[in-house]
This record gives C-alpha cells, structure tokens and sequence, in this order.
C-alpha cells in the first residue's frame, strides 16, 4: 500500500518550524512506519530517521538492516557497520549539514542509552517526547489508514469465526493451543503482530492474562481479546464465549456490558469528548452497582500502534473528531470468578460511529 | 520479599556490590532482558511506567499500573507502589524514594528504558545524573545459574521436538512454501509453550542470502532446506540450524555439508574452558579454509545466548573472553555459495564444570528425505 509519505514529512517540518523545534530523532516503531515506510520492529542496532525543520531528512542505519533508497523517501541514507557508531554518524552529517540543535524531539521508544549519548554530545540540549508533535497529525487517519484498518478489523473477524466455530471442541484443550490457532488463522489471513489474550474462567478476571496451559472445561466462560495489523494498521477487538449453559448472573452481567458498550458508542459523536463516552460507560456500570469492578479505561486509540492517538493524557479532554479510530470496550472483573468485556472499534466518519467489526454480540455459548 | 528465589537473591547482592563501587545510588529497570533477569517479570511493556527500582541499600520498590497488579506480584520487591490511569507514576515515584530516604546523585537507567519514560524521570530528579546501567548486569548474564542451565535445556530439546513435528516424513512439504514452513513451525513451537518463534526458512540457493526472509519459494525435489529458528521458553533462548535435503544430494552439496559438519565437530572440541572464545572461531574458520571455502564463511562463528537470542561475548576474532563454566553460545559454521546453495549447522552449547555440551538431540547429518 502507497501511503502519502512526503506529505506527512512535509507537515511535520511546518509544525516543527513553528514550535522552534530543530530535529525530529525517529526511532523503528510507529512513527517510523507513518513517515517513511518501515515497518521492522526496534532490534538492538540503531536505526534512526532524522526529519530536519526544514524538510531535510535522512536515515542512520546498520548494514544489515533490510532498509533500501529505492523505497524510502528521504534525501540521504548513511550505513554503519563496525568502523563508526551510529551515533558519531549523525553528529557527522549534523555537522556538514551546519545544523546545530537548540530542541529536539525523540520518539519515546528511543533507548536510554542512545539519549544518554546526545545529551553529552549537546549539553545544553532539550529533549522533548515526539508526542507532543505528531499527537495531532496521527490522530486523524486519512483515508488509505481508514481503508487499511477496516480490512485489518474484518480480518480479525473471520479469524475469529473459523476458530470459535469449532465450539465445544476446545473443551479439553488449553489457552495456549487455541492461541496458537488463532495466531495461524491470523497468520493465514495476512494478519500481522498477531497477539492473543485467551483467558479462560478466573483468568478472565485478569485485564493482561497471558494465555498458559489452562484446560477449556465446561460451564465456565472464555474471553479473547486479539488483534494484529494489516498493511500496518491495527485491529483489537474482544468477545466471550459460555462453554455450557450460562447462569442468570453471567447473562445479566453480559448483558449489561453489552449495554455499557452501546451507550458508550452513542456518545461518539463529533464534539463530544473520550472522557465523557468513558464517564457514560462509567456512570452506568456504577449505577448497576460495578464501579468497582471497572477497573480500566474505556477507550484507546488505535492505528499504527494497538495503543495509538488520540491517548488520553493524565487530565484534559478529548475532542472527537472525524476520522479518528478508537476502541470502546467496558468490562467487569471478579478476581477468582470470571471477567466479562466486549471490545469494538469505532471509526469516526461524518461525525457519528461506524463499528468496524460485524462479528455478533449476542451472547454465545456452546453445548 | 518472602518467597524470593534464591537466584534474585544472588543477583541484587551481586548488582548492589557494583553499585557500592560505581557511585550508582538506584538503578531502575523497565520491562526488558534486565528486568528478566533481576525480577523474573517478561511482560512486555507499554505506555504505562513500570519500573523496578533497586536503591544501593533498603527497600527494594516497584512502581506500576493498577492493572498490573496481579502480574508483578512474584517480583523480588519489598514495596510495591500501583498507580491508576489519570495519575502520574513519575510525581509517585519520585514521592516514594524521598519516603524511603533515597537521594538520587547518580542513577543506573536500563539501557532499553524508553527514552520518553527517562526524560520523565530525569525531569522529577532534575539534580541526579543518569548513566547506562548494563555495565552493572551484563557481566553477570554471561554465566548462567543452575536455573538458568535447566531452562536452557528444556528450550533446546522442545526446539528438537517443534522441527521433529514440523518435517514430519518430510514429503509432504514438497510444493508448499517457505512461509507455510514457517507458519507451521512457529505453531508447534507456540504449542510446545516456546514464546517469540522465529524461523529463517531457506529453500535451495535461498540459503545463500544472507538475511532471506522466507516468502513463496516452493520446496522441491533436488534442492536443500535451511530451518535457523528459535524462541524462548520461561525467558530463556534456543537458536539451532538444521538442513535437509529432497531428493538425492547434489555432489558438491554433500561435500560442502560435511565440511561444515566438521567444521562444527571441531569447534565444539576447541570450546573447552580456558580456551578463549576466538579460538573457537580460529579453529573452525582453518577448517573451512583448508577445504577451499574460506572466503564462503561470511559471518562470525556464533554468538552468546540466554534472555536474549544474541547476547555476551561472540564467538569471533578479537573476543579475548575466556570461555568458563555457565557459558552458553552457538556455534554455527556455515557456507554460502551466492546463486548455487547454502549450509549452515548450529548448534547450542553449554559449559559446566565437567566439560562443554551440545543442547540439542536432533540429528547433525543431513537428513535426506527420500522422493
């Protein structure tokens, strides 16, 4: 997919020219894919792609990084091996560039290590977080990203559905194994960066589960809650699953997750903000009595990043606006018992919600 | 800090003697091979600070998001300090070590620590300089505890078995792909509980790139298959290569094959302690040499492995490190021949005091599959 590279380059500069920002240090991870391409994760060589005020750009890599000129629109790219560090690299066409940093920004992700070696190199530089200048930018997807996520969230769904369409006959296999076939399904979809939270039962109750040799019985509930990317963009989504015949307490809780979810998705209009869809969510699990048991947020950003802009920042308020991709996943959590939570993701387009996902929501069980 | 193992134990004695004598008042770790290492705790990170905070002496602390309870609560950590999401763990923590006495002029920050999350907390200690703390680590990692070893061995034999269920009679992959090679071995390893699996799955002259990254090529017959993969199992690393061969070998393959396994023989009878890590590379490369194919040998001869797949001191000209008990690396000794084939045999070794082992059961020869 041919994303619109020079442009996002071109209105990253501008913005760095008017908060006097010097130099942009960007490190293998989102941003990285946002601007020029590349999607590898972080390994332990440095690879940096420097956005200069003006527009100028250029890539600091390994030789053995699979990074080519061909395919990455930037004016200069310099490799190292063993003869010079990359960071003497970067001074150096610093340097020739006659460019001097007063303000730099660097993805957060950048190691310490690295920091560490341009505060020496600057002593009197200030380093500030990438968000602040690329918060804006990426939190309205244009419309290749929406286009992307949307095959990215269907995917997710037909994995889903060929796994879970197997029913009871993951009752005496483990969280891991149902794990392992989803990934592949995922896999076999073109689905990347497969990650899977299969929480059987009291695991459930626990948000960041990591699934283990757990045995799938009956008369308990499963929670799955998967995503990957594709073409870069992400989906995450969760869904539950009764192995048996649920009780009347786990149908009433289910449903009023379901309906938590629902009354959060209304509030997702144009205007509106992230926090108020999560006091919606909020006030109404309190009032059923489970404030306590809602024990995370309710939404997150999502785009090239499972956890992408908007992020919801430790006090303010977040305006919706079109073209923004967040998730809205309430959920209750008993620790020993079970954990119920639902999770779509809602894309904002002329100012009101489109779910995504189209896997059902009614509740399901097996028998 | 009831509980603890032994092993962390050890650790944050060793860790705090450095400290002592480099000046470091903490050290702060974030989710990383470090963090593996000191507390046992592998999730891996996110936007959410979470740090595990040794001061030289007192209370050792760690600080996390609520949602994270559960899962930090076997870490070696006499007080643990959990924030919600609208508050802001940096104020907590620099709150929490002034209640606990802690004066910060020198700190340790884990070399990965996300830069964003170090700008935070050198903003809430403004006075304290921070330096790299993988010098207080690093030497510690090279020699695996007991522990360690049995991890390691149990990784490497359920790598043994993830191929072994993967080859099958080895006829039925031919005419699929590379990549359903490795979406099928990646799933046995995820089945057998090996985290992270990765394979270089190489058909023919694929193997002679150096970084091939498994695509559509097809296995058939009369051509070779190079598997380099791994993963890890309870944090710690397998790294093995294996070739097999469709059909009845072409001549100059088996030649080039039994080079390399000689290759390998002999350097695993030069890794013995004492010796240092370049006369394993030394050795092995004459061999190579001598047969004719010196210049065909592009890489060092292996590399150190534990928390992570490549780490400690290689196996390569240079590394003057001597090899001692609790040492595990790879020696992998490999031929590529651009355009016509590629071999490569790997295995992982372990030093104890009774002498240097192999990891692995499977096979060194080639296995031809008959077809």
């Amino acid at each position: 997919m041919a994303y619109c590279y020079r442009e996002r380059i071109a209105k990253v500069s501008r913005e760095m020219e008017k908060r006097g920002i010097d130099g942009f240090l960007v490190s293998p991870g989102s941003d990285m894919k946002y601007f020029i391409g590349y999607g590898y994760p972080q390994d332990d060589k440095i690879l940096l792609l420097v956005i200069l005020k003006d527009g100028g750009t250029f890539v600091i890599h390994n030789k053995l990084h699979d990074i080519h000129p061909q395919n990455t629109p930037v004016d200069d790219m310099f490799q190292y091996a063993y003869d010079i560090s990359p960071f003497d690299l970067l001074l150096q066409e610093l340097k020739r560039r006659g460019v001097s940093w007063k303000t730099a920004a660097i993805t957060p992700n950048i190691p310490a290590f690295f920091a560490l070696e341009l505060k020496e190199a600057y002593p009197g530089l200030k380093m500030i977080s990438s968000e602040e200048l690329t918060a804006a930018l990426r939190a309205v997807k244009d419309g290749d990203e929406m286009e992307a996520t949307k095959e990215a969230c269907q995917k997710a769904d037909e994995a889903l559905q060929i796994c879970m369409s197997m029913g009871t006959e993951w009752v005496g296999k483990t969280e891991r194994q149902l794990e392992a076939r989803m990934m592949y399904e995922m896999g076999n979809l073109g689905l990347r960066n497969n990650a899977v939270s299969v929480c059987f039962g009291e695991n459930a109750a626990i948000p960041h589960h990591h699934p283990d040799d757990t045995v799938i019985t009956m008369g308990k509930p499963l929670l799955i809650d998967f995503g990957a990317d594709f073409h870069f963009y992400n989906t995450d989504m969760t869904r539950m699953f009764f192995f048996g015949e649920p009780d009347e307490e786990y149908k009433r809780l289910y449903y009023m997750v379901l309906e938590a979810q629902r009354r959060g998705i209304e509030k997702a209009v144009r205007g509106s903000t992230l926090q108020e869809l999560d006091r919606v969510v909020r006030d109404y699990l309190t009032d059923e009595g489970y404030g306590e048991a809602y024990i995370h947020r309710t939404s997150h950003g999502v785009g090239l990043d499972c956890h992408d802009y908007p992020k919801i920042p430790a006090s303010g308020e977040t305006v919706i606006e079109d073209g923004m991709i967040f998730s809205v996943e309430p959920g209750v959590y008993f620790p020993g018992k079970y954990g119920i939570r639902i999770e779509d993701q809602i894309l904002m387009k002329n100012g009101k919600a489109e779910v995504l996902h189209v896997f059902p929501k009614e509740l399901i069980s097996f028998r | 800090m009831e509980g603890t193992k032994d092993y962390f134990f050890n650790r944050i004695t060793k860790v705090r003697k450095k400290m002592e004598e480099e000046e470091q008042d903490v050290l702060f770790l974030t989710p990383s091979s470090y963090m593996k290492y000191m507390t046992g705790y592998s999730i891996r990170g996110d936007e959410r600070f979470l740090a595990w905070i040794l001061p030289k002496e007192g209370p050792v602390l760690a600080v996390g998001n609520e949602l994270y309870r559960e899962q930090m609560a076997d870490m070696p950590v006499d007080a643990f300090h959990f924030w919600k999401d609208g508050e802001d763990p940096f104020d907590l923590t620099a709150r929490m070590l002034k209640e606990n006495g802690v004066t910060i002029n020198q700190a340790a920050i884990d070399p990965n620590m996300p830069a964003g999350f170090s700008l935070k907390l050198q903003g809430v200690f403004p006075q304290s300089r921070m330096t790299d703390g993988a010098g207080l680590i690093d030497p510690l990692r090279i020699y695996k505890d007991k522990t360690e070893q049995e991890r390691m061995e149990v990784a490497c034999q359920k790598a043994d078995e993830a191929l072994r269920q993967t080859i099958g009679d080895g006829r039925e992959w031919l005419g699929h792909t590379e990549e359903e090679f490795l979406a099928k071995l990646v799933y046995e390893m995820t089945k057998l509980g090996i985290q992270n699996g990765a394979a270089c799955v190489c058909a023919g002259a694929n193997a002679a790139e150096p970084h091939h990254k498994p695509g559509k090529s097809w296995i058939e017959k009369g051509m070779s298959l190079l598997v380099d993969f791994g993963g890890d199992y309870e944090n710690y690393n397998t790294d093995m290569t294996r070739n097999f061969y469709f059909g009845t070998p072409d001549p100059e393959y088996e030649k080039v094959y039994e080079i390399v396994r000689e290759a390998l023989e002999i350097g695993k009878k030069t890794a013995t302690a004492g010796m240092r890590l370049m006369d394993v590379d030394r050795a092995v490369r004459k061999h190579i040499e001598e047969k004719g194919y010196g210049p065909y040998f592009t890489h060092r001869t292996g590399h150190g492995i534990g928390i992570d797949c490549h780490e400690g001191p290689s196996l390569e000209e240079g590394e003057t490190t001597l090899i001692r008990p609790g040492m595990t690396f790879s020696i992998e000794p490999g031929i590529y021949i651009p355009g016509k084939l590629g071999v490569r045999i790997e295995d992982q070794m372990m030093v104890s005091q009774t002498g240097t082992r192999a990891l692995h059961s499977y096979p060194l020869e080639l296995t031809v599959i008959p077809c």
